[in-house]
């Protein structure tokens, strides 16, 4: 496992760690606080065992920050002790005033550093193009999206807390030891070399098997996200049985995979508590011989052991914080990994604003290969649409159809030149201004799990209901809309899935329309309409928006031959080009294409 | 309709049952848990000798100067600490392996009921809510089966020792520490209810903020076409929002519980440091019982406290539990007959009678559809779009059940058959294609071994997939995406096609099969589909009529209602809805024959 990754991802934290700073900082103070106070309680303790070992303060130093307090109540042992018992409740009490803010500040901040580095990385997602959709499943996403981050907070919140803790407890634990008997504690720490490296390993190991665990875990979510998706599918095909024992496949080894991190973890618990017996071991030894030579009191026996033991929870705190700092390196690389992936597509520096936009279309030279997959599927594509005419373009399935007029969304990167609206390269517009004037109906449209009107008012930061009037009543979807006992405000199920997939075609369309857009695409728009309704829409959206330029892919002659002209595509090549008429009269392939449909209804026709 | 974007906030009080449901799941491992119980109380054990040991180190050398004995004592806590590390080690690695064979077994059931929940239950919730069951909330139990339920378990023997052992040493002075007890279990009382209901805002809100993303991830190319990348990243961080917003208040709660609960630790030590303190004077107690006792006090707040503390990080596992028993009693509401007839030799004939269908019940779909399909017919179902054909085909699958009515196959109710039976004699054609994200040819068998290479590539070549696959590098290995993003949608339904071929069933439904093919191969398809399926029962829902016109029978839907049927020729005659259909394509032919 090399460091990069690991490192280029504190890169990304780094800049949170500075915004809160100062929740840190006040965290390392308030925790110092609480440490003091809370260092305090085994040192009362020990005046009170020494007062009642010697009732005489004259052995205690005058330096003692309780000199003055203790001499004025020490009357006699029993007469001091309720003020002891008084004096660790209230040092507890601060403490625990300090302990709350601690959790305040720094918890806090992670919990915020969770929000914006949630936002950050799905801000940054919105920007990446179908290229990177393509070949990262959203169940992969999502598992980095709630799991990962989860983890790299418990990295910045609860560990870091804890860490401080620890230090601060050292130092103030060590801070008394020494006090009472710098040999002694000389001794105590012994094992401690012996204890990180023990530790550093184990951390190495635990980095490596979560970073599998969550890799892995992206592989079920993906597994489970699709089998919910695909429900339909797999019950027409009753492979539900096949799905549970693939699932069971997937499910045991992330089992395995946690298990195997359980091996190593499970080492880290015992090592650290044997290595602080080792210490307490060494202290009864030692620290017992001092007391029988004289040379430590009693009651400083024990409070050296109260040090010790106050060193113990901290002590096992930091294989917690080891583990879930390993943790949180590894989830923050699968978080980098995302955050550096570059979008492909962006609005180049200086765009040219279009003041006013015709809406001419010319394609030149266009040849395209998708990335990632060696086959072209467009060869130099030259063509041109006039402001406000109808093009069709047709061809068989698999031709290029829908390449070809995607990328005039700049779906994928092109070379310059290749596509110009208006004679403006496309590659100069501002990306907002050139999907901005697109209405784009695609063949698999996609609606969202909203009520029917945000749907077709997606376009529009608020919904504006006469639009969606207007809109749906070109798309000929009005009056079914009113039929339902919702009306606009019916909720549709993932996808769109509750409605039928005519009605989900017209309000995809609507939904363009809505955008007023310059240029209109209707990608096989109406594959799922009637061919009734279809000519309605159509009929309606000449008169509605007549002088719009439109780009019309379509399989049904009735539809082709309203366009004003038609381009021929055949294995991405452009291949005929003319009016319906010419291309009939030619008998080429289009001829070819939609033959059939007039070969069957002339048959019919004799009867 | 209930918005099924929000989650049902769920009923209150529901505790003992739902500890006593997770339970159920650490029955199969009850010996493990048992063995582990046992290395905890070994540990516990050699964790509450260490103090006495430490005592009589006091009482017995220090006191008398005895080096020698002190050094035995030495060796005796060694040997402790190397117990206490096996055991340790031993008890951490199956508290963890029942763990997760636990929320194994869990995660398994969880997905095998949602897989077997009705279609109904689907379409209300988004697969991001279900993926969040399957997946992070039964992560968020790991606390609970791994070392809650043990850790629990040991704690209270721990007590149950350090408490016999305060006692023997010193009745009186264990009463004085115990008395503030009650303090600490009303403290966790009242924690309990404010955290978990936080917790239960929390469980819902990741819910909520994956199936947004999920959602919004799918819809990506919809966002970017339509600039929508504000907008949307603004409603992502309203959810995050609200995730971030009931995290915080329980870290408030968590914040104020701890130092109470070291408080409540600290006054118990003051009274014994007071009281005790007083009986060393009065020489009741010996110095060195003072000293243990200050020991197990910290010893005893500690279960104690980790038991308060694991109380409420179990609170965040009984939220997810909530969630996740709540899709676990969830039933489909598509029952499986107990005893269901048998179906043999299924001719292929299927009866609708009076059928009446709504899927919400506010509005009701299909109205009394009545037809009748004999053995080996063709039937096409046509109609305006949102009239009830795709309602129509996914009933006879058994997908919803009818309201009334009855749906019979060869005089047999399909409520009456096992729905796998249903389901088995029907090959369907989706109107809406799902492609898994695997390779072509596992698109097509879906895994089933009893499909040959030579029946899926036959089933490619029918459907005209060939030629194209031919041209790919990996032939049928050829991996397709998410939903098939790498393919034309034409591609995708020729696949979705070329499935149901492959199945070879006795009935096929084909639902706008080739609704975004080319004439040309869909013309080619047709042939093949003519020739295989001579003489079994079809049903076939098509817009362009050229694919209608041959069917025995013709089935004209509007607004629900079968309003003509019959044959292509007597519903021309009859100038109804179907001749009016029909008409377009006519002028359309009109056009093209003129030239
Ligand atoms: N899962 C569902 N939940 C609720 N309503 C639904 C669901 N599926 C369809 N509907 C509604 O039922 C009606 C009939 O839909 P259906 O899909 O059967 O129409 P269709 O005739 O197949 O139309 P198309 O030709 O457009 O596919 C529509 O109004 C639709 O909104
Ligand atoms: N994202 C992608 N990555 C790689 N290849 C792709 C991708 N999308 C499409 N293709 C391939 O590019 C070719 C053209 O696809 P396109 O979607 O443009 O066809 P089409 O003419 O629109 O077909 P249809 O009529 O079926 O919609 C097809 O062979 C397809 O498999
Ligand atoms: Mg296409």
């Amino acid at each position: 496992m090399s460091l990069t990754p690991n490192q280029s991802g504190q890169k990304t934290l780094r800049k949170y760690y500075r915004k809160y700073l100062w929740y840190f900082l006040g965290g390392i103070v308030v925790l110092a606080g609480a440490n003091v106070f809370l260092g305090m309680s085994p040192w009362l303790l020990r005046e009170a065992i020494d007062s009642l070992e010697n009732p005489s303060l004259e052995s205690l130093a005058p330096t003692d920050a309780f000199y003055g307090m203790q001499h004025a109540m020490a009357q006699t042992a029993t007469g001091v002790l309720p003020w002891f018992a008084l004096a660790i409740v209230s040092v507890t009490l601060i403490a625990g005033v300090f302990r709350f803010f601690a959790r305040r500040t720094i918890i806090w901040a992670s919990r915020d550093i969770e929000f914006e580095l949630r936002n950050e990385v799905f801000n940054h997602l919105l920007k990446l193009s179908s290229r990177f959709y393509q070949r990262t499943p959203t169940g992969d996403i999502i598992a980095r999206l709630s799991n990962d981050i989860e983890s790299v907070r418990l990295m910045v919140g609860p560990a870091v807390m804890q860490l401080i803790n620890t230090v601060m407890v050292s130092i103030v634990a060590f801070y008394y030891m020494i006090k009472i008997s710098p040999t002694l504690t000389l001794y105590a720490l012994i094992p401690l070399p012996l204890l990180s490296i023990a530790m550093w390993q184990i951390g190495q190991q635990t980095h490596r098997r979560f970073m599998k665990i969550q890799d892995h875990f992206s592989t079920l979510s993906t597994f489970v996200q699709e089998s919910m998706a695909g429900i339909r599918v797999i019950k027409a095909y009753r492979r539900e049985k096949y799905q549970q024992k693939k699932f069971e496949g997937v499910n045991r080894e992330y089992v395995r995979l946690n298990l195997d991190l359980v091996k190593v973890r499970a080492l880290l618990m015992p090592t650290i508590v044997f290595l602080v017996r080792v210490v307490v071991l060494i202290v009864i030894l030692i620290g017992g011989g001092d007391v029988i030579k004289g040379t430590i009191t009693k009651g400083e026996y024990v409070a050296f052991m109260a040090y010790l033991l106050m060193l113990v929870w901290p002590m096992l705190a930091i294989g917690w914080v080891i583990s879930l700092y390993q943790r949180g390196t590894a989830s923050l690389a699968r978080l980098d990994n995302l955050l550096r992936e570059v979008p492909d597509i962006t609005s180049p520096a200086e765009p040219v604003h279009p003041p006013q936009i015709a809406g001419a279309l010319r394609f030149s030279g266009l040849s395209f290969t998708y990335p990632d997959s060696n086959v072209q599927v467009l060869h130099d594509i030259d063509f041109e649409v006039k402001p406000g005419e109808t093009l069709a373009i047709v061809g068989a399935t698999g031709s290029g159809k829908s390449t070809l007029i995607s990328l005039l969304m700049r779906t994928y990167p092109i070379p310059d030149e290749t596509i110009r609206i208006d004679e403006i390269d496309i590659n100069r517009m501002a990306l907002d201004d050139l999907r901005g004037m697109i209405g784009f109906v695609r063949q698999d449209s996609y609606l969202f799990s909203d009520t029917i009107a945000a749907n077709i008012a997606l376009s529009q930061p608020k919904v504006d209901m006469d639009a969606v009037h207007e809109a749906a009543q070109v798309a000929a979807f009005e009056n079914e809309v009113e039929s339902f006992p919702q009306k606009y405000d019916t909720i549709l199920g993932e996808r769109g899935i509750t409605l039928s997939g005519g009605q989900k075609q017209r309000a995809a369309i609507a939904r363009a329309l809505l955008k007023q857009p310059r240029i209109l695409i209707l990608d096989d728009a109406f594959s799922s309409v009637d061919t009734q309704t279809e000519e309605l829409i159509l009929e309606r959206l000449k008169a509605s928006r007549g002088n719009i330029t439109t780009l019309l892919i379509s399989h049904r002659p009735s539809t082709i031959r309203r366009a004003d002209r038609i381009i021929v595509l055949d294995g991405g090549t452009i291949v005929e080009r003319g009016t319906h008429d010419e291309l009939i009269a030619k008998q080429g392939r289009y001829y070819e294409i939609i033959r059939r449909e007039l070969l069957s209804s002339e048959l019919e026709m004799l009867d | 309709m209930q918005d099924f974007r929000d989650e049902d906030k769920l009923g209150k009080g529901y505790d003992g049952q739902l500890m006593r449901r997770l339970l159920v799941y650490l029955r199969p491992y009850r010996l493990y848990v048992g063995l582990a119980l046992l290395l905890l109380l070994v540990a516990a054990a050699a964790q509450l000798a260490t103090p006495y040991l430490i005592k009589i180190a006091f009482d017995d050398h220090i006191a008398v100067g005895d080096q020698d004995g002190l050094m035995l004592i030495a060796i005796q806590l060694l040997g402790i600490m190397c117990l206490e590390f096996f055991t340790g080690y031993g008890q951490i690695r199956i508290m963890e392996w029942i763990g997760q064979s636990a929320m194994f077994d869990l995660r398994q059931k969880i997905f095998n009921h949602i897989q077997s929940m009705h279609l109904g239950f689907f379409d209300k919730n988004p697969s991001g809510r279900l993926l969040t069951r399957v997946t992070s909330d039964v992560n968020a139990l790991n606390e609970m089966f791994a070392s809650g339920v043990i850790d629990i378990l040991g704690n209270i023997v721990t007590l149950v020792g350090i408490i016999t052992v305060m006692f023997v040493l010193s009745p009186k002075l264990s009463l004085v520490t115990f008395i503030i007890l009650p303090l600490i279990v009303g403290a966790t009382f009242v924690f309990r209810k404010r955290v978990r209901d936080s917790y239960r805002e929390i469980r819902i809100m990741i819910a909520k903020l994956n199936a947004f993303t999920q959602e919004h991830l799918a819809g990506i190319n919809e966002i970017q076409s339509f600039v929508q990348e504000r907008k949307t990243m603004d409603r992502f961080e309203g959810v995050n929002t609200e995730l971030m917003y009931q995290h915080k208040r329980s870290i408030l709660y968590y914040a104020v519980f701890f130092p109470i609960v070291e408080l409540i630790g600290a006054i118990s030590l003051a009274l014994i440091v007071w009281y005790g303190g007083g009986q060393v004077v009065q020489e009741v107690i010996t110095f060195g019982t003072l000293v243990a006792f200050i020991q197990y006090v910290e010893m005893f707040y500690r279960p104690i406290r980790d038991l308060a503390e694991k109380y409420n990080v179990l609170q965040s596992a009984m939220a997810a539990a909530e969630r996740v028993f709540n899709i676990l009693d969830t039933k489909s509401d598509i029952s499986v007959p107990e005893h269901p007839k048998p179906l043999t030799n299924f001719t292929g004939a299927i009866t609708y009678s009076d059928v009446n269908f709504s899927y919400n019940k506010d509005q009701r779909i299909l109205h009394d559809i009545s037809f009748d399909i004999k053995p080996g017919e063709k039937v096409a179902l046509v109609g305006a779009t949102g009239s009830g054909k795709t309602t129509s085909v996914s009933l006879i699958c058994r997908f919803y059940d009818i309201d009334n009515g009855s749906i019979k196959f060869d005089a047999i109710d399909i409520r009456d058959l096992d729905p796998q039976v249903v389901r088995a004699q029907i090959g369907l054609v989706l109107q809406d294609v799902f492609l898994f994200s695997g390779s072509i040819r596992e698109n097509i068998t879906l895994g089933n071994e009893s499909i040959s290479e030579e029946q899926m590539m036959a089933a490619a070549e029918r459907v005209g997939l060939a030629p194209f696959v031919d041209r790919l590098e990996n032939k049928y290995d050829h991996r397709v995406g998410e939903r098939g993003g790498s393919l034309s949608v034409g591609q995708r339904q020729l696949i979705s096609f070329a499935r149901a071929l492959a199945y070879n069933p006795p009935v096929l439904i084909l639902d706008e099969a080739t609704s975004s093919v080319d004439n040309e191969t869909e013309f080619i398809i047709q042939k093949a589909i003519k020739k295989l399926f001579e003489g079994r029962t079809s049903l076939i829902v098509a817009h362009r009529l050229s694919t209608i016109e041959e069917a025995d029978k013709i089935l004209v839907y509007h607004k629900g209602r079968i309003v003509e049927q019959g044959k292509h020729e007597e519903l021309l005659k009859q100038q109804g809805v179907y001749w009016r259909l029909y008409q377009l394509q006519y002028q359309d032919q009109e056009v093209t024959r003129a030239t």
